[in-house]
C-alpha cells in the first residue's frame, strides 16, 4: 500500500510542476462550455418565435389591427415602422429578420368568406434560419385565427355568451406541455444542461495526453523498466496511474458544474440547473473518468512514441466527440446518426450526464450506461496490462 | 553472490542471440568489469541479471541477500528518474517504491545524496541539472536502498572528465564499504581502472573472463608514443606498408602498437622518425585491455 502511496504522489507531483497540461484539462472544456452554451442558447428554446427580430407596418390602423399584432410574440415589445419604404431598408441591413405588414382593409377582410388578396405580408430576409420563418409563421396564422373568430362573432347579431367567450381563446389554457423526468421540480431544459456534460466527458476523455506523455517519457527515459526491476508489480503502475487522474477528472466535473451554474450566466446565458441526484452523477462520473483512463492507458501502453500516442489519442477523442453528440447535440441528428452515437464512449458518457441533468435520473436508471462504460475501461486497462508486461 | 550457467536471451525477430550460452560468476565485494563495444549484449545481460528479461536458456541464481527485495539496483544508461521532480523528491519516490519508511527513508536519501556529492543540487529540479549531476543522481537513486549488488550500466556515458573521475572515485568507495558491483561500459580505461575481474563481451558472447593480471599476460608488450600531431589516416597506412606497425590512436591522443619481433625499440622510434613523426614522449611495457579486444576479436574497441 506503501508503493501505491508513493506512486500516487509521485504522480500528482509530476502533474502539478505541468501546468501548461493542466490548464489544458480546465480551461479547454470551461471555455468550449461558455461558447456553446451560448452558441446554442436558443436553439433550446420551445418557443423559438420569440426569438425572431420582427417590425411591423400597419396600414389598417384598425382595432382588428391592433388586436392581431398583440397577440403575436414580442418579448421585447412590438415596434412599428415609421414609413412602409423603413421596411425594405431594415430587412437589407439585417436590421430585423421578418417585416410583416398588415395591409388597409385588414379589418374588413377578416370575416369575408373569401379573399382575392393577401391582407397580411411576412417579408423575411433571406438568410434567416427557415426554422425561424416558419415558427414565425405559424404564430402569425395562430394570431389571424383567434382575430378572424372574435370578428365573425362580432358579426353575429344577438350570439349567446357562451359563444361571446370564444373571442378570449388567446387566454385560454387548454393544452399543457410537461416533461416526463425522474425527479420533481427540475428546471427548463437548457443549453447549458447540454453543453456542461458534453465538453465535460470530452475533457475527462483529453486526460489521454498528459498521461501517454507522462507514460511514454517513464518508458523511453528506462524509469518504468527501473520500476519493473525493483518489483513494481503491473497492478501497482496501473494504479499510480488510474488514481490520480481520476482525481483530475473529480475536480473537472466540480469545476465545470461551477462554470455553468455561475459563469454562464454572468454571460447572459441560462444557470445550469444542480437540483440532481449527487449519487447518480458522482458515479457516472466515475465510470467516463475511469473509462477515459482506461483508453489513455491502452494508447500509452501500446504507442511507441509521444506524437503516436497523441496523435492517435487526439484523433480518437475528436472522432469520439464528432460521434457521440459532443459537438452536434444528438437530438438535432437524424435517426440513423442518432443510432450511430452508440458506437463512441463518450456517448455513453454523454447519455448518462443527460440523464442525470436532463431527466433527473436515479443511479436504478443509469445501469446501460455505467455498465458499457465500465466494461470500456476494464477492456482497455487489461489490453494495456498486458503489453506493460510484454518486454520491449 | 550470483551465478550465471549458460544464459541465452534472443530479441523477437532478431537474427542472432543478444546473449549467447554466457557462464559467470561473481563474487561478493569485488567490482567486475564488463566490457564490450555498442550493441555487445551488455544492457542485455544486465537486463538478465536484474531480472526485467527472463532467460530464454540456462540459469541464474541468486544469493538470499540479493534476491531479498531491494538486494540489488539497476542503474540503467539513460536518465531513468522524473525531471520534473526535484533531486531528493526522486529520491524519495525510489524510496518509497522500495517499501523505506520514516526515518530509515530519510537517513537513506541522506545518505545516498552525501555518497554522490548531490548536496547543493537536492532542491533543484532533475532537468535543471547538468549531465554529470545528472549520471549522479542516477547513481543515487541506485543507491538509496542500500543494495548489496550494483548493476551499473555504462554509468559515465556523456559527462565530463571531472564528473567522471568522480563517478569512478564513488564506485570505488562503494567496494571499499562492500558492495559489489557489475561494471559495464565501452571505455576499457574505465574498467582496466575499476575492475578487479574483467569479461570481455562481444556479439553476446563472452570471450574472456578474469583478473586484469590474468587477462593482460595474454597481450604482448606494447610502444605508445605521442606526437606534436595526431597521425593522418595516410601516415597510418605507410606505417603498415613499409615499417608493420598495426597502429592504433587512442582517445588521448596516444598512437599504440606491437613492437614486431626481432625488432629493438629504438628501431621503431627511428622508423616512426622517419616517416615524419615528430615524437614528445613514449611508454614502452604497457599493457592494455584493448589488446586482449584486438586479439580475441581482431578489431577495435571502438570499431
Amino acid at each position: 500500500m506503501s508503493v501505491l502511496f508513493s506512486v500516487i504522489k509521485k504522480e500528482l507531483r509530476a502533474m502539478s510542476r505541468d501546468v501548461h497540461g493542466l490548464l489544458v484539462l480546465f480551461v479547454m472544456p470551461a471555455a468550449f462550455i461558455l461558447i456553446m452554451s451560448m452558441a446554442l442558447r436558443d436553439s433550446f428554446k420551445l418557443s423559438v418565435a420569440e426569438n425572431v427580430r420582427w417590425q411591423y407596418w400597419d396600414e389598417d390602423h384598425s382595432e382588428s389591427s391592433a388586436a392581431f399584432l398583440k397577440n403575436l410574440p414580442a418579448p421585447g415589445g412590438r415596434v412599428g415602422l415609421r414609413d412602409r419604404s423603413d421596411l425594405d431598408r431594415a430587412l437589407a441591413a439585417d436590421l430585423i429578420q421578418v417585416g410583416l405588414v398588415v395591409e388597409k382593409g385588414f379589418g374588413k377582410a377578416l370575416v369575408e368568406t373569401k379573399n382575392d388578396r393577401a391582407f397580411v405580408t411576412v417579408w423575411a430576409e433571406p438568410g434567416t434560419p427557415p426554422a425561424l420563418i416558419g415558427a414565425f409563421r405559424a404564430e402569425v396564422a395562430r394570431a389571424l385565427s383567434l382575430e378572424r373568430i372574435a370578428a365573425l362573432v362580432d358579426s353575429l347579431e344577438d350570439a349567446p355568451d357562451e359563444l361571446l367567450a370564444v373571442k378570449k381563446l388567446s387566454d385560454d389554457k387548454f393544452m399543457d406541455l410537461k416533461f416526463r423526468r425522474d425527479r420533481e421540480g427540475m428546471g427548463e431544459l437548457t443549453s447549458v444542461q447540454q453543453s456542461v456534460p458534453a465538453w465535460l466527458v470530452f475533457a475527462m476523455f483529453f486526460v489521454v495526453i498528459p498521461l501517454s506523455t507522462i507514460f511514454i517519457a517513464e518508458k523511453q527515459q528506462g524509469t518504468l523498466s527501473r520500476l519493473r526491476s525493483l518489483r513494481v508489480s503491473t497492478a501497482t503502475l496501473l494504479a499510480g496511474k488510474v488514481v490520480p487522474f481520476y482525481c483530475v477528472n473529480l475536480v473537472q466535473t466540480a469545476l465545470m458544474l461551477l462554470v455553468g451554474r455561475f459563469v454562464v450566466p454572468l454571460l447572459g446565458g441560462d444557470a445550469l440547473s444542480l437540483d440532481i441526484d449527487w449519487l447518480a452523477l458522482w458515479v457516472v462520473a466515475s465510470a467516463v473518468s475511469l473509462a477515459a483512463i482506461g483508453f489513455a492507458m491502452a494508447v500509452a501502453a501500446i504507442a511507441k512514441t509521444t506524437e503516436q500516442a497523441t496523435t492517435v489519442g487526439g484523433v480518437a477523442n475528436i472522432l469520439f466527440g464528432a460521434l457521440g453528440g459532443v459537438m452536434v447535440p444528438k437530438l438535432v441528428m437524424p435517426a440513423a446518426m442518432q443510432a450511430a452515437t452508440l458506437l463512441s464512449p463518450m456517448a455513453w458518457g454523454l447519455n448518462g450526464f443527460i440523464d442525470v441533468f436532463v431527466r433527473g435520473a436515479h443511479l436504478g436508471s443509469l445501469i446501460l450506461p455505467i455498465g458499457l462504460l465500465l466494461g470500456f475501461a476494464a477492456i482497455c486497462l487489461i489490453v494495456a496490462s498486458w503489453r506493460i508486461r510484454q518486454p520491449e | 553472490m550470483l551465478h550465471l550457467t549458460d544464459v541465452s536471451y534472443r530479441y523477437r525477430a532478431a537474427p542472432s542471440l543478444a546473449v549467447d550460452c554466457v557462464s559467470l560468476q561473481l563474487k561478493r565485494g569485488e567490482i567486475f568489469g564488463l566490457l564490450g563495444p555498442n550493441g555487445a549484449g551488455k544492457t542485455t545481460l544486465m537486463a538478465l541479471i536484474s531480472g526485467l528479461r527472463k532467460p530464454q536458456q540456462g540459469t541464474i541464481q541468486r544469493a538470499p541477500e540479493v534476491a531479498a527485495r531491494g538486494g540489488f539496483a539497476l542503474v540503467p544508461q539513460e536518465y531513468a528518474f522524473y525531471p520534473m521532480l526535484t533531486c531528493r523528491e526522486n529520491l524519495d519516490f525510489f524510496g518509497g517504491v522500495l517499501g523505506l519508511k520514516g526515518v530509515v527513508r530519510r537517513s537513506r536519501i541522506d545518505a545516498a545524496i552525501a555518497s554522490t556529492g548531490l548536496e547543493q543540487v537536492a532542491g533543484k529540479r532533475a532537468s535543471e541539472c547538468s549531465g554529470g549531476l545528472k549520471r549522479r543522481l542516477n547513481l543515487a537513486i541506485g543507491l538509496v536502498g542500500d543494495p548489496q549488488l550494483l548493476l551499473l550500466d555504462e554509468p559515465t556515458v556523456g559527462v565530463d572528465p571531472q564528473s567522471r573521475a568522480f563517478l569512478l572515485q564513488v564506485v570505488q568507495t562503494l567496494r571499499a564499504q562492500g558492495k559489489t558491483i557489475v561494471y559495464a561500459s565501452h571505455y576499457m580505461e574505465e574498467v582496466q581502472q575499476v575492475g578487479d575481474r574483467v569479461a570481455i563481451i562481444d556479439h553476446g558472447r563472452l570471450l574472456c573472463c578474469g583478473t586484469l593480471d590474468e587477462l593482460l599476460t595474454q597481450t604482448q608488450v606494447r610502444l605508445s608514443v605521442r606526437a606534436q600531431r595526431v597521425p593522418e589516416a595516410e601516415l597510418h597506412a605507410r606505417l603498415v606498408a613499409e615499417c608493420g606497425l598495426d597502429t592504433a590512436v587512442d582517445e588521448a591522443g596516444w598512437l599504440s602498437f606491437v613492437v614486431p619481433k626481432g625488432k629493438a625499440v629504438e628501431d621503431v622510434l627511428r622508423d616512426l622518425r622517419a616517416q615524419g613523426l615528430q615524437i614528445t614522449s613514449f611508454q614502452y611495457g604497457c599493457r592494455h585491455l584493448e589488446d586482449v579486444f584486438l586479439k580475441l576479436t581482431h578489431r577495435h574497441l571502438r570499431d
